[in-house]
């Protein structure tokens, strides 16, 4: 649509109501500028607006015009969406449209990571900026074959999105297949990454997080030298990247930044978690209801005698405590950072004490629950540890329907889940399923470099 | 649409795993009554004669150049059709009645021994959730899941070694065969324990095209026969003769020997790890009924699988009791060995009819 008459008030009618549009005129240059005072930075406006049209004379006008940080706009709703994204519309004798790029998102400044951290490597991770995190990206990646491709996701927020690749690493098949599924989202706004995944997702029922997010720009790099895409949301100090393996979820940078053979009993030392807070309670419940002659004689004495004064059967026994666990957990998560601790030590040894005190449940069962929940902390991702979650509550229920049998029933149904999934053309449960002894030196064990080959 | 493919090393996984089934816990039950004393000689060769039989397949395998079994049936006479598709309808119910009664059997056996008040119905029906899920998911993911379960359960082989200080060479006597009741029936019986192998007949569309990548099988079936021969070695040195066969599994009772510092009584523990072996032969069974059906019926998967479990659950309900499943096992084993050597024999004639009709 193009106007050339009454432009300041065509625009003006499109922004009604929106008090907070600033309005600096230059009457004597026939110069009117629009734009959102909060959304630019102080310093741009004066080097970029006030400066150049103070003291000049009206022939001069033209002249600065032609800048090329003034950009003529012919449409309006360009005219609009220009001054939404933070520029300013200089609008010069009520007929011609410049925008200027004057913006200065208000963020915080980069801090170090709080949910991945590390003991060995850099600290800083992601901000809601996403100009920031991709020079983040961009600073640890020098390289003329790393591309950007932009995007707006949401009909009215018009988030700003990301594509980064390195070409000749990824596969072009891959990017165009998720630039695909981007175009396909149809969606009236987004806040966060982690909610862009899940319009992603193939299989939105599984419990399985089928993206992998991370806040740290050390990792986002290392994904895009693996031949990974990344995408980077304006508004989400997260970034995600696809394929995705469920091995990954148990990587950390420290194992990278260690001693390779530090790296690969930390991993061991993860997988064994993993089993653990899977199967402990579930192998409680289903020892204590069916398989009472696997235990020894010299700890079945023990074991009958810290049962003996319970009143509920063991499945109901091992949810009440399991269920007391995830309340101290999700009230922990809440609370600020201070009375959270005190709410998880406190909470924990008086209701753990008077539990087994009052002969609500044994102690044993209480070992085995704490050593679950520590165990689920052990792996480094948050998300795919709220997966173990839920497993771990199906493993316990089916484990008192058919002790052993149960357990096992749930782990086949899980492993086939797992080996069925893809993400993105590419199998999920990789490297293990299509089994590759190549990539086991980086999944399950963490190889000396020199044996990696490019 | 070309059909999706995976790598022959593969074939190691699926054969045995196919192949080592519920059978395993009484094999040693089974040698000592039919063949007695210094009975575990006998699966030298029998395990040859399998080796030749898999040999049969190998050579198809390398006439057909990856080309499905049923081409190769149907180039032989296009009038036979009616014929071809009553032949296709019931191998795939007799396989789904075989892979069911594989779940029952297992089902009985775990009743028997761990789950004394449970209905087997139970069992039998979660096992073929399993399946069908199995199934339906297609075959390179059923091969990657034999997989995962090969080196979850093959590390139980390891355990043998908690024997080595008990073994005695004073159990295996000097006599060969003394005592044996019925020769061979036994032979028949332990050539059954090898069966599994020709489920490979209908993964050659499913095979990457690679050179001799049929050994995997041979490797896998070679791997069996050591599992078995050393599994019977150790139950004949640890154990006399009259005690091996008046125990209905002695492989069971023999892990039961197995005491750890946390855990004793392992068996339960390893007899539900070897749930994984049964679920792959039951799953494998069902998917080569699928496939064959497949060639009748343009049904989804998910709809034949389910008909075919259905037919095969109900078929298997008059048999109730374990003697019953038991005796109903060992019959369609028998067909299936029938089939099993039939099958490539029929399958070489018509490629050798071609090759001369094609000069």
């Amino acid at each position: 649509m193009y106007i050339n008459k009454n432009l300041s008030e065509h625009i003006k009618g499109r922004l009604d109501d929106c008090d907070d549009l600033v309005t600096r005129t230059f009457p004597e240059l026939e110069i009117e500028v629009l734009f959102f005072g909060h959304l630019v930075g102080e310093e741009e406006l004066r080097n970029n607006i006030v400066q150049p049209f103070s003291n000049i004379k009206n022939d001069e006008v033209i002249n600065i015009l032609r800048r090329k940080e003034f950009k003529q706009e012919e449409d309006l709703n360009s005219m609009v969406n220009g001054i939404l994204e933070g520029k300013a519309l200089v609008i010069f004798k009520n007929s011609l449209a410049y925008t200027v790029d004057i913006y200065v998102p208000k963020t915080r400044s980069v801090s170090a990571a709080e949910i991945e951290t590390v003991i060995v490597g850099p600290k800083e991770a992601f901000i809601e900026d996403i100009g920031t995190n991709l020079s983040m990206i961009r600073r640890r990646l020098k390289s003329d074959s790393l591309k950007v491709v932009s995007y707006k996701i949401g009909t009215l927020t018009q988030t700003k999105m990301y594509l980064l690749y390195i070409e000749g690493i990824t596969s072009s098949v891959l990017v165009k297949e998720l630039q695909e599924k981007i175009n396909g989202i149809d969606i009236k706004g987004i806040n966060d990454l982690n909610q862009l995944v899940q319009y992603l997702d193939k299989k939105p029922l599984s419990i399985f997080p089928q993206y992998f997010t991370t806040e740290r720009p050390d990792v986002s790099t290392s994904k895009l030298l693996e031949g990974r895409v990344i995408c980077l949301l304006d508004g989400s100090p997260y970034s995600l990247s696809t394929p995705t393996s469920f091995f990954e979820f148990f990587q950390s940078p420290d194992d990278y930044n260690q001693r390779w053979l530090l790296g690969t009993l930390s991993r061991a030392l993860r997988f064994a978690a993993l089993v653990i807070t899977l199967f402990a309670s579930a192998f409680y419940v289903a020892v204590s209801m069916f398989h009472y002659e696997i235990i020894p004689v010299k700890l079945l004495h023990e074991f009958i005698k810290s049962r003996s004064g319970v009143p509920f059967n063991p499945l109901i026994e091992a949810l009440i405590i399991e269920s007391i666990i995830e309340l101290l957990r999700e009230a922990g998560a809440r609370l600020p950072s201070k009375i959270g601790q005190t709410i998880g030590i406190v909470g924990g040894i008086v209701i753990g004490t008077a539990a087994v005190e009052a002969g609500f449940t044994s102690n044993i069962l209480i070992i085995v629950v704490s050593i679950s929940a520590i165990s689920s902390f052990v792996v480094p991702h948050i998300i795919m540890t709220a997966s173990l979650r839920i497993a771990r509550f199906i493993f316990i229920i089916l484990a008192s329907i058919a002790g052993f049998f149960g357990i096992i029933f749930g782990f086949i149904l899980l492993l086939i889940h797992l080996c069925s999934l893809k993400n993105m053309g590419e199998y999920y449960f990789k490297p293990i399923a299509p089994l590759s002894l190549k990539d086991l030196k980086d999944t399950i064990i963490r190889a000396p470099y020199q044996f990696f080959k490019k | 649409m070309q059909n999706e493919t995976f790598k022959p090393f593969y074939l190691f996984f699926i054969t045995y795993m196919t192949q080592m089934g519920i059978v395993f816990f009484s094999l040693p039950n089974i040698i000592a009554t039919h063949f007695g004393y210094n009975g575990w000689i006998m699966i030298i060769p029998i395990s040859v004669v399998v080796l030749i039989h898999i040999g049969l397949i190998a050579k198809i395998y390398s006439f057909n150049k990856g080309e499905s079994i049923f081409e190769t049936i149907e180039s032989l006479n296009s009038k036979a059709k009616m014929i071809l598709m009553l032949l296709y309808i019931s191998l795939s119910i007799f396989w789904s009645i075989l892979a069911v009664t594989i779940a029952k059997h297992y089902a009985y056996v775990m009743k028997f021994l761990y789950f004394p008040y449970t209905d087997i119905q139970w069992f039998v029906l979660l096992t073929l959730i399993l399946a069908f899920y199995l199934v339906t998911r297609g075959i390179i993911t059923i091969v990657h899941i034999t997989t995962i379960f090969f080196f979850l359960s093959a590390p139980i082989i390891f355990l043998l070694f908690y024997f080595v200080p008990d073994f005695s060479f004073l159990q295996f006597s000097t006599f060969l065969f003394n005592e044996n009741k019925d020769f061979y029936g036994g032979i028949i019986e332990l050539y059954t324990a090898f069966l599994g192998f020709e489920v490979i007949l209908f993964m050659f569309p499913y095979i990457s095209k690679e050179k001799s990548g049929f050994k995997y099988v041979f490797w896998a079936h070679l791997y069996t026969s050591f599992v078995y021969l050393i599994v019977t070695i150790f139950s004949y040195g640890f154990n006399s003769i009259q005690q091996l066969t008046r125990q209905v599994y002695p492989v069971v009772t023999l892990m039961r020997y197995i005491e750890f510092e946390f855990i004793e009584r392992l068996d339960s523990i390893i007899f539900i790890l070897f749930y994984l072996k049964v679920l792959i032969t039951i799953t494998m069974y069902v998917w080569i009924s699928l496939v064959t059906l497949k060639r009748v019926v343009k049904w989804s998967d998910n709809l034949i699988v389910f008909v075919l479990l259905i037919v095969g659950y109900l078929s298997t309900l008059p048999f109730v009791t374990k003697k019953e499943s038991i005796i109903l096992l060992s019959a369609l084993t028998k067909v299936q060995l029938f089939l099993s050597v039939f099958l490539p024999l029929l399958l070489l004639m018509i490629i050798f009819k071609k090759r001369r009709s094609n000069g």
